[in-house]
């Protein structure tokens, strides 16, 4: 028996267990980003419908993972060995924020935000790991940061997308003059 | 608020409040909406603390001028409506009250994520391979080289650490400095323009300080100042006799 696409792409990700990256997800099931995208979407409409289902799919931006539902915390704390503890500090929730709302986003640009220095918070953030990083394809010397897998996974979000006010809040043009006119300040002084 | 030296120069930064966290926690106690009256409201606490407080790193402390010299001028239009201020000045505060409203709406989405992160919403997945046993399969494509490569790298990771604090230090005129140049340039000739002495290109914060140095000087007689016109030039003359 041949398996089918959602068949396959569910074993390939209860196997996985960990977060898998769309490119490496595509090239398994050989299919393109846009069908795999389709797929995920028929499995987590299928997730989400079955009330009976344990299982929920989370998305960033370039990986997705199969978990637990929300709501199953409770039940689920003790086992996993994972401590969802620590309370996070004022700065760095902030930090969190403009990163979650605003990703993919520059240190410069958090800061120009925030009006003061984040760099120590941002170390904080990406030892935890809600927080990830990649190059800056625009500034060699700089990184952009994204929310981490992580991250949603603590929030019980499928995706970003999910965040409260996301649409009002990533699309601000306040928010673009503001770093506009604080890159712009760097730049002169240097 | 530590009162005693922190050991640490992490701790301090991170409990550091900036210039506009501090500027919205005074509206807010005050429970008034962003707007240029409620600034000029606060402008006196504001300036108080940042007189007070003697920790402000330096690297921050060109941010807290900024803002203050806007309050000032906010603050001044209050007390003066007749006060007619530059394009460049107008813009500067309605970038202040701009970029304080903006500030404040992602500290409120702040504290949104610290509600949802205490809603228990937590989703789990599985540790994969837990329990599997290791074994050495070192990959084909695992050449000197590309170990080479991975490891230069890593290096580039790792961020050069003393450069940019001493980068950004050296780009804030001191005030001792200013001070120091402002008696230098007075010793050769008995009198001075203010304006040529910051020069044409000097930026917000030279000036600042260069206008700063300038009180002190008076203080210390110094120097004596004349104005011939409101926003007109500034002359100052060495005081001779005194020291």
């Amino acid at each position: 028996m041949q398996p089918s696409p959602i068949q396959s792409l569910e074993a390939v990700l209860f196997i996985t267990g960990e977060p898998v990256r769309l490119k490496d997800l595509a090239k398994t099931l050989s299919v393109d980003a846009k069908a795999l995208d389709e797929l995920l979407h028929v499995l987590e409409e299928r997730y989400a419908q079955d009330a009976e289902s344990a299982f929920f799919l989370v998305r960033t931006e370039s990986a997705v993972r199969l978990t637990t539902k929300p709501g199953l915390q409770p039940l689920l704390e003790d086992l996993s060995k994972q401590s969802l503890q620590s309370e996070l500090s004022r700065a760095a929730l902030e930090v969190l924020a403009i990163v979650a709302y605003r990703a993919p986003i520059s240190r410069s640009e958090i800061e120009a935000i925030r009006g003061v220095n984040c760099s120590f918070t941002l170390r904080n953030l990406l030892l935890r790991e809600l927080i990830e990083r990649k190059g800056n394809p625009n500034d060699l010397r700089g990184y952009l940061y994204s929310p981490s897998s992580r991250f949603l996974e603590h929030l019980g979000l499928a995706s970003i997308h999910e965040l409260p006010d996301f649409e009002t809040l990533s699309r601000d043009e306040r928010a673009e003059h503001v770093i506009q006119e604080a890159l712009q300040n760097e730049n002169t002084a240097e | 608020m530590p009162n005693e030296p922190t050991p640490g120069y992490r701790v301090v930064l991170e409990q550091f409040e900036g210039p506009l966290e501090l500027l919205l926690n005074l509206i807010e106690r005050e429970e008034l909406d962003i707007t240029e009256v409620s600034l000029a409201r606060v402008a006196d606490q504001f300036l108080a603390y940042v007189a007070e407080r003697e920790d402000i790193p330096l690297s921050d402390l060109a941010g807290f001028l900024s803002v203050a010299s806007r309050l000032i001028l906010i603050k001044s239009r209050a007390l003066l409506p007749v006060l007619s201020f530059t394009e460049e000045e107008e813009e500067s505060i309605a970038d202040l009250e701009l970029h304080l409203k903006l500030y404040q709406k992602y500290r409120a989405a702040a504290g949104k994520l610290q509600v949802l992160f205490g809603m228990g919403r937590a989703v789990f997945g599985r540790d994969s391979f837990l329990g599997v046993e290791s074994v050495f399969y070192p990959p084909q494509s695992a050449t000197g080289a590309t170990l080479r490569d991975a490891f230069a790298s890593l290096l580039g990771d790792i961020p050069i650490k003393t450069d940019l604090p001493v980068e950004e230090i050296r780009r804030i005129v001191t005030l001792e400095e200013k001070i120091f140049h402002l008696k230098e340039s007075l010793t050769e000739r008995a009198t001075a323009s203010f304006h040529e002495f910051i020069g044409e290109d000097a930026d917000r914060v030279t000036v600042i300080v260069s206008f700063l140095a300038l009180l002190e000087l008076i203080k210390q007689r110094y120097i004596s100042v004349t104005q011939e016109a409101a926003f007109g030039g500034i002359h100052m003359e060495r005081l001779e006799a005194r020291r």
